[in-house]
């Protein structure tokens, strides 16, 4: 339980993905801020942790809103103390020949993929700073690593999300506080199966043949906020199965 | 927290500094394991010493180990060289002999392990362990950084092959750790002081903490592919690189 005592807020974490994380991070002994969009999704985040024993509260928000971040760090400050763990994991996809991509939806998906992390980040940062100890994980994609085609918006805003990391990581190290990021491959998820992506297609061609499981990605995220990866930032830990898009 | 399933551990370079902690960390998880070593004198179960650029040697101790423990479920490929050489003053002889202890004899360590595993049913994990001198371009170290950049493509491609045979390859790439290989530099005035300095999160690295990746990487079922930075961010360093402050 090394996180017992510490406040972790995963963004986007009613469902899929950060559900994972959220409810790994609370075995791991953290309190757990779950924020997400849809309310219904954070709760049951919230009751599938408290089932096990765990602690957490839910915060029902836009992660790229200055004004919802602002409100859901000071209610989680309230509740539960300093944050001193984010896992930016909250985010959106789209699919578009890339002449179809609207100045809108550009700007959108930047500003939900790169600019929340950007906002959320900063929001709880003098938490970290204030305690000397800090984990920041992002969740970007392998999309960012090799390219992908019909959705340059999505894989630009991950890639900014990869340079991030990087970038607050050489800042940050000096003050206790680590920053890395994951590139999920194909994960099964709501969010996947929403999407045009064919989920058995992407299985066959996966050199383990199945697609990832939020677990997968929880686990190392997992990894990366304990103690035991002190010594690990600035780092793009790839979780595919071993499919390698470059 | 990471779950490791208990089984034969084969780590070569196990007698001392990085092996031997993994070696440890491996026992207290349940495993029994085997280290294949020019020395003895380490935490390992069963002792085997071997030079691993000799083909005959590694063969035979290989065998040994399946023979006495069963095949290998986790291996560590760390056994390895250095050694600092204006490339000037490289001599073919040096540069072969690096190349053959710190990437042939990875590649027929990976290869033995590979073989076992698969003749055993046994669903493996390899890592092999790297450096960050294998991105970084530091000076004096041609061959040594040559090897370990080559390192991170042959863990890539045997991913990609033994992915279906249920069989995970990953890397670490430690930057400047305190090991017996690396325990003359101590003598150095000021050499440890400023190696601590030019590492993003001030200090150098010690064996446990690549210990404690290499066994997440065993434990993370679906990362394979991937070699983990575990050098406090000094992958990330420039030629004229200072650290920022925020």
């Amino acid at each position: 339980m090394s996180l017992r005592g510490k406040v972790a807020v995963v963004t986007g974490s009613g469902s899929g993905i950060g559900r994972a994380i959220a409810v790994q991070l609370a075995r791991d002994g953290a309190d757990v801020s779950v924020w997400d969009l849809n309310r219904a999704g954070a709760e049951e985040t919230v009751a599938a942790i408290e089932k096990e024993g765990g602690r957490a509260i839910a915060c029902v928000g836009d992660a790229s809103s200055e004004a919802d971040i602002a409100e859901a760090v000071a209610h989680t400050r309230a509740e539960r103390g300093p944050v001193t763990i984010l896992v930016n994991n909250a985010g959106i996809t789209g699919f578009s020949p890339f002449l179809d991509i609207t100045v809108e939806a550009w700007e959108r998906m930047l500003r939900v993929n790169l600019t929340g992390p950007f906002l959320c980040t900063r929001a709880v940062l003098p938490d970290m700073l204030a305690a000397g100890w800090g984990r920041i994980v992002n969740i970007s994609s392998s999309s960012a690593q090799g390219g992908a085609g019909r959705m340059a918006h999505y894989v630009a805003s991950k890639g900014g999300v990869i340079g991030l990391t990087k970038a607050l990581a050489v800042e940050l190290a000096a003050k206790g506080i680590t920053v890395n990021n994951i590139p999920p491959g194909f994960v099964d998820t709501p969010m996947l199966r929403a999407s045009p992506v064919p989920v058995e297609a992407a299985s066959a061609v996966a050199p383990m043949k199945r697609p990832g499981r939020p677990e997968d990605i929880a686990a190392a995220c997992s990894y990366l906020v304990s103690e035991a990866a002190n010594y690990v930032t600035g780092h793009t830990l790839s979780v595919n199965g071993g499919r390698y898009l470059a | 927290m990471l779950h490791l399933e208990p089984g034969v551990g084969l780590i070569t370079g196990g007698a001392s500094g990085m092996g031997a902690a993994v070696c440890e960390r491996l026992k207290r998880a349940g495993c029994r394991v085997a280290s294949l070593d020019p020395k003895r004198g380490g935490p390992a179960d069963l002792e085997l010493v071997c030079d691993v650029s000799d083909d005959g040697a590694l063969d035979a101790a290989f065998e040994r180990v399946v023979r006495e423990l069963g095949a290998p479920r986790y291996v560590f490929a760390s056994a390895g060289v250095a050694g600092s050489v204006p490339f000037l003053e490289l001599a073919a002889g040096e540069w072969d002999r690096v190349m053959d202890v710190n990437l042939r004899a990875v590649y027929r360590t990976v290869w033995l392990s590979a073989r076992a595993m698969v003749a055993a049913g046994v669903p493996g994990s390899i890592v092999v362990n790297g450096s960050s001198a294998g991105r970084v371009a530091d000076t004096g170290l041609a061959h040594y950084s040559v090897a370990k950049a080559a390192l991170r493509q042959l863990v890539r491609v045997t991913a990609r092959e033994l992915g279906p045979r249920g069989i995970r390859v990953n890397g670490v790439a430690p930057g400047f750790t305190l090991t017996g290989l690396t325990a003359p530099t101590a003598d150095i005035p000021g050499f440890l002081e400023n190696a601590a300095k030019r590492v993003p999160l001030g200090r150098v690295g010690q064996p446990d903490d690549i210990a404690q990746a290499v066994v997440a990487l065993f434990a993370l079922g679906w990362v394979s592919g991937e070699t983990l930075s575990v050098d406090g961010g000094q992958h990330l360093n420039g030629p004229n690189q200072r650290m920022s402050e925020v």
